[in-house]
């Protein structure tokens, strides 16, 4: 079977002020993609950075349920926790995220974070991941970004190819 | 990361959907006041406001000829913006794209 090559085509959409939208196929089934967003092994497979040391990840699926995403880079920490606020295997996962980093926040911090609805939807063996995150204000969409780019500068692409070459492998 | 405060400024100029409308529609011309309040429907002080805003920030210049003052984008100064979404999109790329080589395997284990 030959798979379609679907490498950096995320789809990146701000939508206002304080949202944006990431869309993303893949060629499996949704409930791959829903067990890859809730089970903690597999989640230590894609999330974070490939140099990721990982120190804690938590995922309880219930509404109310809490995750915490935790990894050690080289030079920082990236920390993010929540609660599941709607579960609807396989097809959607709305949960609150906050991320760590932001000054005052701890890992009981409650507030101030982002609520993102991942919808998951399989149509003819392709599976479409829609991500809404509502940042609620202009400023925690602009953290967001700041993050991103701040741990966007420390991942080598050649480590990634690599990483891809071994699980292929 | 630390922004130097000019920085800033381009990134809380472009926070106002109307000053960002106000970008897209000087486009890649000059144009003046009134052409702006015609083309948007916006009041004059409104767009007299806002078009402050984005000079301080540098995004956008002014020209005077005679009694006119010609507005246009400065395509550079949105420089830092595109590198910084760039960056962001860079990892939400590189996360999926794990994820793709992930349910790949996944999906290997079980057919087997």
């Amino acid at each position: 079977m030959t798979k379609t090559d679907r490498k950096g085509s995320a789809k990146f959409t701000v939508v206002s002020d304080t949202a944006y939208e990431v869309v993303r196929q893949f060629d499996a089934p949704a409930d791959l993609i829903y067990r890859a967003h809730t089970e903690p092994e597999l989640v230590k497979r894609w999330w974070g950075f490939p140099t990721s040391e990982w120190q804690e990840c938590t995922v309880d699926p219930r509404v109310g349920g809490r995750w915490r995403f935790s990894v050690k880079e080289q030079d920082f920490d990236v920390s993010f926790h929540g609660r599941f606020t709607e579960i609807a295997r396989p097809n959607r996962i709305v949960q609150t995220e906050i991320y760590e980093g932001m000054p005052g926040v701890t890992p009981d911090t409650e507030e101030g974070g982002t609520l993102n609805t991942a919808v998951i939807t399989e149509q003819d063996g392709v599976t479409t991941l829609h991500v809404h995150v509502e940042c609620y204000s202009p400023e925690i969409l602009k953290a967001i970004f700041d993050s991103g780019m701040e741990s966007g500068a420390q991942v080598s692409y050649d480590r990634m190819e690599e990483l891809a070459h071994q699980l292929a492998a | 990361m630390a922004r130097t405060p000019t920085t800033n400024d381009v990134f809380s100029a472009l926070s106002d959907p109307a000053r960002r409308e106000l970008i897209a529609a000087i486009g890649e011309g000059e144009t003046t006041v009134s052409e702006l309040v015609e083309r948007l429907g916006i009041a004059q002080p409104q767009v007299s406001k806002h078009l402050a805003v984005l000079r301080e920030s540098g995004l956008v210049r002014v020209r005077p000829e005679g009694k006119w003052r010609y507005y246009s984008v400065n395509g550079p100064a949105l420089g830092p913006v595109i590198d910084w979404a760039q960056r962001f999109i860079g990892v939400v790329n590189e996360r999926y794209d794990r994820l793709d080589d992930l349910v790949t395997e996944l999906k290997e284990e079980e057919t087997e």
